[in-house]
């Protein structure tokens, strides 16, 4: 219950929005050839490791097959080809990332996970204001721990650790337009 | 999943007006093919008062003012008709109709929010009021007829209507007395009502004060007859009731009614029938709980509406439960040869068979929850047809047969739009004016014949006009003139082939053609909508007498019967449908002709094709063949061969839509799960098929060109 008197003592910028900017966003990290690409984890669904793939004939180049998950048809992209990276085989470590890509869950092979960041406002250059012949499907560059907000564990390792220079710049994708190539 | 009460109470109420709303036009029709054969059924007039009424009521609930509006004057115009202020012309249903497609558009808006209903309300309710103060006042034949004046002092407004009415149209009024026990007159009443009902008219029936003693109560019930008094009185089998025809004035009234219990009764039931909300109007006198309302309250809760995801989520689960049943099965199996598990492996195959067939009878199940007849997709249809013949100013008579024929219900939601294109072409270039076809001697009224009937696993509808039929020289020229085909091919074709021409993308939609050729608009649109549902459509014509287009679909298309062949090392299935037999391959009969391999099948030629190369498969390192099989698919009138590496037997197999990014694969219809982990494709057999065949007549025009 405010009176109208202490609604108009409360400083402006009281008003939730700019408090609520400043929050940091999560992104999951994973690797693709020797970059570090980044979705909102709000966007991933599931990581798993590779299931049985059944080739579609005709379908998009990017499309690797399909793959059930869970009763469903689900199916999979080579987030490289996306790109347009060079192909290289899956390993071990490849990973499938079950993404809310626009309408449709798909499954974006990449070569490996690795990890959670949490990224305020600060740390993120918009691909409008970098310029450049960015792809489409960039949405800004991630700079991890340039502002006081702290990286979780392994990305504190690797900001100081100078072999994993990867990890200071993030490329962040936009999941709605992955699918659009 | 996560919908909050209020937004899954509109999609209820949104559902419930599509159906009232559906009801409503069934009636409408019901009413009006009473008219042509002059007939009047106030039971139909009666229900769809009730329906736009609850309408009404719904549309209040949800805050849906032009919704309500409508309903309320559709509601005020029902009301004049049904009690006879309102004379049921061809304009009042005009109204009607329109007054339903009104619904269709705001029921479009409630759904959509983004779409706005074109609806010019005001002006619609100054054409219903029109019509309500354009009406005669009532003749008044009631008073040559010898009913007393205190019977007719309580009748209702609507009683009083349809005692008029009946009396014009030349009935015989009877008056009933029955003595009714009182502790059964429910159950008798109601049979005796439904007794009558089969040949007569209940008017009213009105308790008597002089009914005997504490435990009997007299009926007294007027009603109205074509049938002879020996008659009624046999159907009513009640030999110890009064029955009495009531004859036209002369000598003086019998059988007195006790006034003052009817009048308390009467001032009781213009009440009830002034605010009949709840209630059957027709049935409004003597009160409410003669079990008619309850009864139909019952009824009511015994359906249940779900929504067609829950079905499929369903479904899903069945066929989660048979990759189950095929895991388990194969772990049993590899007990078989292990002596010392003998017993465990003989109860756990007897487990598994009950498992399967339970299964099986479940997956039965889901289907049959999901089938509707298919005369819900006619009755629109109907209504189109109306439409079109009275804006061409034709006259077309429908006959439906079949209408109970169950198919899927997304097959019949998909089956609505090409069969109105089929039948508003029908009426608008088929049918011709009654002019022309008296003078070509046919009779005035045109018809356009619906059938629906089961055949194996398919459903046939076939759709046939007695009009003009489709000129074949006419789709020659405009195929020519569009450069579909070139003039020295024209000769070449047969009627099934030119007639099929109809069906080329791209055939003109052209008025000038359409108009001449009878046929053609949007018709590869038709076959496209049918193609992307498992089925077939043909046509044939014959010229002056009519068209018939046949629709051959498949009766479900969530579980088919697939044969899995192997192609390339990869396993894919082809719906059985569509197969005709599979052979081995004599790589020795093969055949060039025309640069496509053909191989001679009892006497005919049948056009082989790789479906490994078709569908561009890189075969896997080390891949070999010793031999290979043909499959037969047929569509129509046409083969085609399929060459695969291996046959797998047949399978019933539930097909899963691929994911929206894939939806537009040509040639692939879906995938299965087969229970080992990996998804194997559903080939669309007809599809592949049209594309391998057009693809020749595609090439052999590109060669023709150059």
């Amino acid at each position: 219950m405010t009176t109208p008197s202490e609604r108009r003592s409360s400083p402006p910028r009281s008003s939730l929005a700019p408090v609520e900017e400043a929050r940091p966003r999560e992104y999951l990290a994973f690797g693709l050839a020797e970059e570090t690409y980044a979705l909102p984890l709000s966007s991933v669904r599931e990581i798993m490791t590779q299931r049985p793939l059944t080739e579609v004939p005709r379908a998009p180049r990017i499309v690797l097959g399909i793959f059930s998950v869970r009763g469903g048809v689900t199916t999979l992209v080579d987030l490289r080809r996306c790109l347009r990276l060079p192909e290289a085989p899956t390993t071990s470590s490849s990973r499938v990332l079950l993404v809310e890509a626009g309408p449709e869950l798909i499954g974006f092979l990449v070569d490996r996970v690795d990890q959670v960041y949490r990224l305020v406002p600060e740390e993120i250059e918009l691909s409008t204001s970098i310029g450049g012949d960015l792809s489409a499907h960039v949405v800004g560059i991630g700079r991890p721990g340039t502002a006081d907000s702290k990286p979780t564990e392994a990305g504190e390792r690797s900001a100081y650790a100078p072999t994993h220079y990867a990890h200071d710049l993030l490329i962040l994708l936009d999941p709605n337009s992955l699918m659009n190539s | 999943m996560a919908k909050d009460k209020t937004d899954r109470a509109r999609e209820e109420f949104l559902s419930e007006a599509q159906e009232l709303i559906e009801a409503m036009s069934r009636d409408l029709l019901l009413i009006d093919q009473g008219i042509k054969q002059g007939k009047s059924d106030p039971d139909t007039l009666n229900d769809l008062f009730r329906s736009v009424h609850t309408l009404k009521g719904l549309a209040g609930m949800f805050g849906l003012t032009n919704f309500g509006q409508l309903a309320h004057s559709l509601e005020d115009l029902l009301e004049d008709l049904r009690l006879g202020r309102v004379a049921l012309s061809q304009n009042a249903l005009d109204l009607l109709f329109e007054g339903i497609d009104n619904f269709q558009r705001y029921l479009a808006e409630a759904k959509n929010p983004g779409e706005r209903a074109e609806v010019d309300l005001r002006r619609f309710i100054g054409s219903l009021a029109g019509l309500s103060n354009a009406a005669p006042p009532p003749t008044n034949i009631i008073d040559e007829f010898e009913i007393e004046s205190s019977v007719l002092g309580v009748l209702t407004e609507y009683e009083e209507h349809r005692l008029r009415t009946n009396l014009e149209q030349g009935l015989t009024i009877y008056r009933l007395r029955i003595r009714l026990s009182l502790d059964v007159i429910d159950t008798a009443l109601e049979e005796l009502k439904a007794r009558a009902k089969t040949v007569a008219e209940i008017i009213t029936y009105l308790p008597s004060m002089d009914g005997g003693g504490g435990d009997t109560i007299d009926i007294e019930v007027l009603m109205a007859s074509n049938e002879s008094e020996a008659e009624l009185r046999s159907v009513l089998a009640r030999p110890e009731a009064a029955l009495q025809v009531i004859e036209r004035r002369r000598g003086k009234a019998k059988s007195p009614t006790p006034q003052a219990r009817s009048k308390s009764i009467a001032a009781a039931a213009e009440t009830s029938a002034g605010t009949y909300m709840a209630e059957s109007p027709g049935e409004a006198l003597v009160g409410r709980d003669l079990g008619g309302d309850q009864l139909s309250l019952r009824s009511v809760s015994k359906t249940v509406r779900v929504d067609i995801g829950k079905l499929d989520y369903l479904m899903n689960l069945v066929g989660e439960l048979a990759v189950v049943r095929g895991t388990v099965a194969r772990l049993t199996d590899a007990l078989r040869g292990d002596t010392q598990q003998r017993k465990l492996y003989t109860e756990l195959q007897r487990a598994n068979r009950s498992f399967e067939r339970h299964l099986a009878d479940m997956q039965a199940g889901v289907l049959d929850v999901r089938m509707v007849p298919l005369g819900q997709v006619f009755d629109k249809l109907a209504r189109i047809i109306r439409q079109v013949a009275r804006d061409r100013d034709k006259d077309v008579r429908l006959v439906v047969t079949g209408m109970e024929t169950e198919v899927d219900k997304l097959i019949a939601e998909e089956l609505a739009d090409p069969l109105m294109h089929i039948v508003r072409n029908a009426v608008d270039h088929g049918v011709e004016s009654a002019q022309e076809r008296q003078d070509a001697g046919k009779p005035a009224v045109g018809t356009i014949a619906i059938s629906a009937y089961q055949k194996g696993n398919h459903v046939v509808i076939d759709v046939q006009d007695d009009g003009g039929g489709i000129d074949p020289g006419a789709i020659l020229e405009r195929a020519v003139a569009m450069n579909l085909l070139r003039e020295d091919q024209v000769g070449e074709l047969g009627r099934e082939e030119i007639l099929n021409v109809l069906f080329l993308p791209g055939f003109s939609t052209a008025k000038e053609v359409t108009d001449t050729s009878g046929r053609g608009v949007g018709m590869d649109v038709v076959k496209t909508n049918i193609t992307r549902l498992g089925g077939v459509i043909d046509v044939s014509s014959e010229l002056g007498v009519g068209t018939k287009f046949t629709i051959t679909l498949p009766i479900t298309l969530a579980i088919i019967s697939a044969l899995i062949v192997e192609v390339a090392g990869r396993a894919l299935a082809l719906p059985l449908a569509a197969v005709q037999e599979a052979l081995r391959l004599d790589p020795a009969e093969i055949r060039r002709v025309d640069g496509r391999e053909m191989l001679t099948l009892r006497g005919s030629t049948l056009p082989i094709c790789r479906l490994g190369d078709l569908l561009g498969f890189q075969p896997p390192p080390g891949h070999r063949v010793t031999r290979q099989f043909v499959v037969v698919v047929v569509l129509g009138q046409r083969r085609l061969g399929f060459v695969v590496d291996a046959l797998g037997g047949q399978e019933d197999v539930v097909i899963k839509n691929l994911g929206a990014s894939l939806s537009n694969i040509r040639g692939v219809a879906g995938a299965t799960d087969r229970g080992d982990q990996k998804l194997v494709l559903v080939l669309d057999a007809s599809g592949l098929l049209d594309e391998v065949l057009a693809g020749a007549d595609v090439l052999r025009l590109a060669e023709a060109a150059s």
